[in-house]
């Protein structure tokens, strides 16, 4: 599903030392891959590679069997509705309403109304968040928004998950609530890559660990720990 | 397809509805630069039909009575051909005149159905072969008094002067017209600029989720174009103002008998609508399409 070919990856302008160096990775279908790596090991590079946010210095990068480097500009879009993204921050647009949000996602891809009145309250009722469609952001919690944001970046039934840090700003149960959610989604067949500092769920969870150093890929362990 | 429609129309009203004072200026700016560039085209128009007949060197036009007998036109006609101080003449017929004043009256088919061709002086246009106004004056008013003559009109410096100052000033109009429409395409591309600004979070999001590219730039572009478009509407009823009680005001006036010929008919004031409508749209696509292509990368 995701193979990336001697990837290396250098910021323009930025240090010397390249964010990403020489990666080499193969993750199958349905796979879940933790990222872990001290702070500036390039995980959140890792990520934003993937969906072409950025794009490598050097190497080639694969995602679903087509290399995303030859993927003209007009085309990136289309890879990415097939990639939902989650993060530490939510994102989340505050002047629009939980089933608003979730909606803005099917609406600026050209969805039908009757599809979006369909999907909407059927993913909301899959993360949980029934009974808060018309909520404000501002007026949930931590755990409630990452719901919210896990909804909008599911609901078009993506091939791959990215979540950078997504329990990053959660207090311990809540991120077990947010991981019981990522596992749900992951056993429909979603491909996940997490980047987290969180030992405690790497270590419960079990699943393959890649670990970052400096840019350089040091471990790929199936069923790994934190370290 | 309607749904993406609908949506374009509802942000692109929004965006507009939202930042209302710099939509105004923007629109003000290409309202006034674009009424003053339609003007001073108008202006064109009109010092061009009022000296028409001064054109292609004609110093001086003798106008003969339309009853003048076979011998007092040859008489006429020899003088001016014999004369050493005469370098061409034309001889306009009645059918010609008539043909002319058609042209001149297009818009105005009840005052060609009034006139016809018989009812037109013929006229001799003389080209003298020194240009200095004293001599042509002399020289013009040597005619004057002959008989079947009904009167001899000059292009005098007087008009020359009108024609120069005319131009001038319509070309100042054009030239200020035109800086304006830079500032105007500027404020529009600022606009936008503020514009996506705004909207920084929520296109994040589309370019996350993947909304294509013209999805996320159309309404900024269209933003940009419904303010030229009403800017140019505006400036395009200041026009007809400009045509209907500036214009046609001076060539009513009977104290100025020079103003008489300026006039701008119906034909060129909507050509002239239709290249300022043109101009401020292509005035909003360029200012936006500036905004959009440097603020909105993929
Ligand atoms: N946009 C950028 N421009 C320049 N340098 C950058 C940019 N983004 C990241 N970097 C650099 O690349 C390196 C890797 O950064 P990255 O954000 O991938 O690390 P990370 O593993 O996600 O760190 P953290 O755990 O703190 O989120 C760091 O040295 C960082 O300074
Ligand atoms: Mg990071």
């Amino acid at each position: 599903m995701i193979k990336l070919e001697n990837v290396s990856k250098s910021y323009k302008g930025g240090t010397n030392t390249a964010a990403l160096q020489n990666a080499n990775i193969d993750i199958g279908k349905g796979e879940f891959v933790f990222l872990v790596g001290p702070s500036g090991s390039g995980k959140s590079t890792f990520i934003r590679l993937l969906n072409k946010e950025e794009d490598p210095s050097d190497g080639r990068i694969f995602v679903a069997g087509k290399d995303i480097g030859q993927l003209s500009s007009w085309k990136v879009p289309y890879l990415r509705r097939n990639i939902g993204c989650i993060f530490q921050d939510f994102k989340l647009l505050e002047k629009r309403t939980v089933a608003e949000n979730v909606a803005f996602a099917l609406e600026v891809i050209g969805r039908p109304r009757s599809v979006i009145t369909k999907q909407v309250p059927a993913i909301l009722e899959l993360v949980g968040l029934a009974d808060k469609v018309d909520s404000f952001p501002t007026q949930l919690s931590g755990g409630e928004q990452q719901r919210v944001s896990i909804a909008r970046a599911f609901v078009n039934r993506p091939l791959i998950l990215l979540a950078d840090e997504p329990t990053g700003n959660l207090d311990p149960t809540t991120s077990v609530g947010i991981m019981r959610l990522l596992d749900r989604i992951n056993r429909t067949g979603t491909t996940v890559v997490m980047a987290t500092h969180d030992r405690g769920i790497v270590d419960t969870m079990r699943r393959r660990v890649v670990e970052l150093d400096k840019g350089t890929i040091v471990r790929d362990q199936a069923q790994g720990v934190y370290e | 397809m309607a749904l993406k429609i609908s949506y374009m129309l509802k942000e692109t009203g929004t965006n507009l509805v939202r930042r209302i004072s710099l939509t105004i200026a923007a629109i003000l700016t290409i309202s006034i630069s674009l009424a003053l560039f339609g003007s001073s085209l108008l202006a064109r128009d009109g010092v061009a039909n009022a000296t028409q007949r001064w054109e292609g060197g004609i110093e001086f036009v003798v106008w003969m009575n339309p009853e003048a007998d076979a011998d007092q036109d040859a008489a006429i006609r020899r003088s001016i051909e014999e004369s050493p101080a005469v370098a061409s003449s034309t001889y306009v017929s009645q059918e010609e005149a008539f043909e002319e004043f058609r042209e001149m009256f297009a818009d105005s088919p009840e005052l060609i159905e009034a006139v016809e061709a018989s009812d037109l002086p013929p006229s001799y246009r003389v080209v003298p072969t020194d240009p200095d106004a004293d001599v042509v004056v002399e020289l013009g008013s040597q005619f004057r008094n002959q008989p079947g003559v009904r009167d001899v009109v000059f292009a005098s410096e007087a008009i020359k002067d009108i024609q120069l100052q005319a131009n001038r000033i319509s070309n100042g109009l054009l030239w200020v017209s035109i800086a304006l429409l830079i500032a105007s395409a500027l404020l529009i591309l600022n606009t936008i600029v503020v514009a996506i600004g705004a909207r920084r979070q929520e296109i994040e999001v589309m370019k996350l989720v993947g909304a294509s590219n013209w999805f996320i730039r159309l309404p900024f572009m269209l933003e940009g174009l419904v303010h030229g478009l009403i800017g140019a509407g505006f400036a395009v009823l200041a026009m007809w103002g400009v045509r209907n009680w500036v214009i046609d005001g001076f060539s009513r006036s009977q104290s100025l008998a020079l103003l008489e010929g300026l006039k701008v008919n119906n034909a060129e004031l909507i050509n002239r609508s239709l290249w300022v409508l043109a101009i401020g749209v292509a005035v909003g696509i360029v200012g936006s399409a500036f905004a959009v292509s440097t603020k909105l990368d993929v």
